[in-house]
């Protein structure tokens, strides 16, 4: 025990009943259940990165929320933040490209751009990428983010849409089994789903008649096989021009091929030869077969050929994006961002752009390519609309659309930063709606790196406020200092002279007294110089009413001699919470503004009121009170009662101060006449949250 | 004996005063016009109180101040040209005795000089009855007075008012105060301090609406008036 290992009782009692309280033992918990979820999460990302495992190994909860074009969508987004937010989670907003988006009607692309901004609106991140099929993509993506919540909408479909396509939802639900997902009812399809087969690939009549010469090559080729072998598998020959033909020339083509490939085999190889007619009714499956590969092929090249359309775009637009971004995160200032941003979006949309800033109550352009350097009134309509709004506007928007431009706000650290402005000539949309989600991307980027750009701005200016205020408390510290000691040396010299020559004249004790006086202004100049420079330092704390009020009247005792003074300061007030310097110098001044005004050997009152929800302090003199009208204007710098025949002596810094010193701890002040008899109140009001709460 | 009385200072014109001043009141005075000077006259000449310029040309006064009280040292009166209290509060939880604000009036900075000067002779331990007012507190019996009358005090008021009578005259900070009547743990819990007070001047104070026994110094403490023995 002595050496220290073992818990005296006491101590150990004491130990338990201060260190371990309930509040401290759940804190504890906390600390180390979020310590030991770092550190998990941290090793299971090394694991995996490790081993490349797929699967949902989640640490934290991760949202993944799939959204289409269609209208409920933003529903779903909103479903999915409240969702994220509930579980403290980072969400994503994801929406899988298939071949279905090549052919969305521009109502519906829109809607789907709006639903991704508003996710990135709510915090998501966003992404789309491109697939095969949407569970295809889901699952690759949530594998990818390992999400461990997914939420999708499930269409009202009918039965037969189904049957075809198969439901997204039934098979996330069979495949992701750690996962869970939500399913929120979504509405009807706005359009309907076109089937497949009618691809929006364009077939020339030229490749007909590739397909129709591959044919006929084979048939050839088929027929010198014959000779050689005999005909047995000549079928299979025709298999090559069929597949070829669906390949490099899409469905139809193929199909052609097919029904050509099929013909040409009955003509020439079936019996009987060089008719159309089949005998045998297995060469009528030959027929079926060739039409049957065209018509797979086709769809399968036809997939790949979609997908890597898809691939090309996405990685064209991430090659823009990483361009973009790396031009940005050299730009030192806001006017290279601009104009890095306006000739990207203009070379790439083919248009003329704008950047507009604000500066000096309206928008400015910062840069433009070409240059520019006047909009229309209606563009300028359209630029300050997106800009307050923080929305698109113009042509191409639902705002304005009747303008040659289009507005787009760039948002930056909580608020819309500037905008850019596309136009073209010709009065068709600047961007293309299928450019929208690239636009969209450039200009998140341009608000990522003005918000660097700010930040750097901001610290840089943080560094020399930083400064000024150092220097500004040495330059006050020492002018205080070198104020003080000559004062020291009169105030002692006259003391000294005092007690050498005989401490009744009157001309020692005048010294003295003007030189407290002179030091009293030194002390407001230098209040003064605080409060204007915005440099005081608050140190608050509890304070007693009747401590500051003691303490004030005792330093202004010998000043204010010529007046009684009465304090009704009950002492059953609550504590206040005030910095007890600032509040003593406030006390000072409005005494010293007392004394100035009440005429000699009236009165001065101190009286503290607790009012239902406020604490009041309030000075009151019998001078001869304030001229209407001078109420609100008392607490002004240098504010001297014009025409008054008390040309007291002060520099009209005392209330100025106590305004000052007051507003910076939270108090309200105020002046009246008073309502008793002549004479003037100036009042301290302490608001109900400075007030503290009784203790025992 | 008189006492002996080390005045720190590097302005001449106030040094000069502050010599003739003490001087008159009858003390012996040793002047040091900087931090070397003032260690050097510490070790040989041994005053009973140094009065300290925190404002020093060659050391931050701030930081000669422990080595000058380091027992068995002089008592320290703080000079100080700034009216900034965060100064004051660490001179005197550094261990000064007292503080007094430039310009001083002379008359306040004799009365300091003579209560510290009287608390160093009389060590804490052996000081048993000490009178305030119409009141008094014996420290060994633990019992207060009022007009010949016992009052009643809670044990924390007691505890402050014991800790104040220890050091009569002597202002003690906030945190100081805290750390010994409510423990090392609530030391920045003023409130308890100005409740307790608030208890203890309804009891002592002939006025506790202005009190002129437990006197209150802005933003820097407590101080106890006692009466001169």
């Amino acid at each position: 025990m002595q050496a220290g290992k073992v818990y005296v009782p006491e101590e150990a009692s004491r130990a338990l009943g201060h260190f371990f309280s309930r509040s401290n033992l759940t804190m504890l918990r906390e600390l180390a259940l979020r310590r030991a979820a770092q550190v998990i999460d941290a090793k299971m990302l090394a694991e995996l990165r490790a081993q490349s495992l797929a699967g949902p190994y989640a640490a934290g909860e991760r949202v993944l929320v799939a959204v289409s074009e269609l209208s409920s969508a933003p529903e779903l987004v909103r479903a999915a933040k409240r969702l994220a937010d509930a579980l403290g989670a980072r969400w994503t907003a994801l929406h899988v490209e298939t071949r279905r988006s090549a052919r969305l009607a521009p109502s519906d692309r829109r809607r789907l751009a709006d639903t991704l901004a508003l996710a990135s609106s709510l915090k998501a991140d966003t992404a789309t990428i491109p697939a095969e099929r949407v569970t295809e993509g889901v699952k690759r993506f949530a594998a990818e983010l390992r999400a461990t919540q997914i939420v999708i909408g499930k269409s009202r479909r009918s039965w037969w849409f189904q049957l075809r396509y198969g439901s997204v939802v039934d098979e996330l639900v069979r495949d992701m089994s750690a996962v869970a997902i939500h399913v929120l009812p979504a509405g009807e399809d706005s359009v309907p789903v076109e089937p497949l087969i009618r691809s929006t690939e364009r077939t020339r009549p030229l490749d007909y008649a590739r397909a129709a010469g591959m044919v006929a090559l084979t048939t050839g080729v088929g027929v010198i096989v014959s000779r050689l072998i005999g005909d047995g598998n000549v079928d299979l020959i025709f298999l090559v021009p069929v597949t070829v033909a669906a390949l490099l020339y899409g469905l139809r083509p193929g199909l052609a091929a097919g029904v050509l490939a099929a013909l040409a085999f009955n003509f020439f190889f079936l019996p009987p030869l060089y008719t159309f007619t089949i005998a045998d009714p297995r060469n009528a499956v030959t027929v079926v077969v060739l039409l049957g590969v065209a018509a797979v092929v086709s769809q399968l090249a036809s997939r790949v050929r979609a997908q890597a359309a898809l691939a090309a775009t996405s990685a064209r637009q991430n090659a823009v994006l990483a361009g973009f971004a790396s031009a940005l995160a050299a730009a030192p200032d806001e006017v290279a961002l601009a104009q890095a941003l306006a000739g990207e979006t203009a070379a790439l949309f083919d248009a003329r752009a704008v950047y507009l800033t604000p500066q000096d109550g309206s928008l400015a352009i910062l840069a433009a390519v070409p240059p520019e350097d006047t909009l229309d009134a209606v563009a300028r309509a359209a630029g300050d609309w997106a800009f307050d709004r923080g929305q698109p506007a113009g042509r191409g928007s639902d705002t304005l659309p009747a303008s040659d431009w289009l507005f787009l706000p760039v948002a930056a650290a909580g608020g819309t930063r500037a905008i850019l402005g596309l136009g073209r000539d010709d009065s068709r949309d600047p961007v293309r709606i299928d450019q929208r989600g690239l636009l969209a991307a450039l200009i998140d980027q341009a608000g990522l790196a003005l918000a660097r750009i700010h930040a750097e701005r901001e610290m840089a200016g943080v560094v020399r406020l930083e400064e000024r205020d150092r220097l500004r408390s040495a330059l006050l510290a020492s002018i205080g200092h070198d104020l003080r000691s000559p004062l020291t040396t009169i105030v002692a010299t006259a003391a000294d002279l005092a007690a050498r020559y005989g401490a009744n004249d009157p001309a020692f004790g005048a010294m003295t007294a003007e030189a407290a006086r002179l030091q009293r202004f030194v002390t407001n100049l230098l209040d003064m110089a605080q409060v204007e420079a915005g440099a005081l330092k608050l140190d608050i704390a509890p304070i007693d009413l009747t401590d500051a009020v003691a303490s004030a009247v005792h330093d202004v005792r010998s000043a204010l001699s010529d007046h009684a003074i009465v304090l009704d300061v009950p002492s059953d007030l609550p504590l206040i919470r005030a910095d007890a310097r600032l509040l003593h110098h406030c006390l000072i001044n409005l005494l010293d503004n007392a004394g100035k005004f009440g005429a000699p050997g009236t009165p001065i009152s101190i009286v503290a009121m607790r009012m239902p929800d406020t604490l009041t302090l309030r000075v009151l003199d019998e001078g001869p009170g304030l001229p209407p009208g001078f109420e609100t204007g008392a607490f002004d710098r240098f504010a001297r009662i014009e025409g008054s025949d008390r040309t007291r002596e002060g520099t009209g810094l005392g209330l100025a101060i106590v305004k000052g010193f007051a507003d910076a701890m939270g108090f309200a002040v105020s002046a009246a006449n008073r309502a008793d008899r002549i004479g003037a109140a100036f009042a301290l009001t302490i608001p109900a949250a400075l007030l503290v709460r009784e203790t025992a | 004996m008189t006492a002996k009385i080390l005045i720190v200072e590097d302005e001449v014109s106030i040094r000069r005063l502050l010599v003739r001043t003490l001087e008159r009141a009858g003390y012996a005075v040793v002047e040091a016009g900087d931090a070397r000077a003032a260690l050097a006259a510490r070790a040989i000449d041994k005053p009973d109180l140094v009065l300290l310029d925190l404002g020093l040309p060659d050391r931050d006064g701030l930081e000669l101040l422990p080595i000058l009280v380091k027992p068995p040292g002089p008592a320290v009166i703080v000079l100080t040209a700034r009216e900034a209290t965060d100064e004051k509060v660490i001179a005197l939880d550094l261990g000064a005795d007292d503080y007094v604000t430039k310009p001083f009036d002379t008359d306040e900075l004799l009365a300091r000089v003579r209560s510290a000067l009287r608390r160093a002779a009389k060590a804490a331990a052996e000081r048993v009855v000490v009178g305030f007012g119409d009141a008094s507190i014996d420290l060994v019996e633990r019992r207060v007075t009022r007009s010949g009358g016992e009052v009643r005090l809670t044990p924390k008021e007691y505890a402050l008012l014991a800790e104040l009578a220890r050091h009569p005259g002597r202002v003690l900070t906030h945190a100081q105060l805290l750390r010994t009547v409510w423990g090392p743990a609530h030391v920045d819990d003023v409130g308890y301090l100005r409740v307790t007070m608030r208890g203890l001047r309804r009891k002592l104070e002939p006025d506790p609406a202005a009190p002129v026994l437990l006197r209150n110094e802005p933003g820097v403490g407590y101080r106890l008036q006692g009466n001169d023995p």
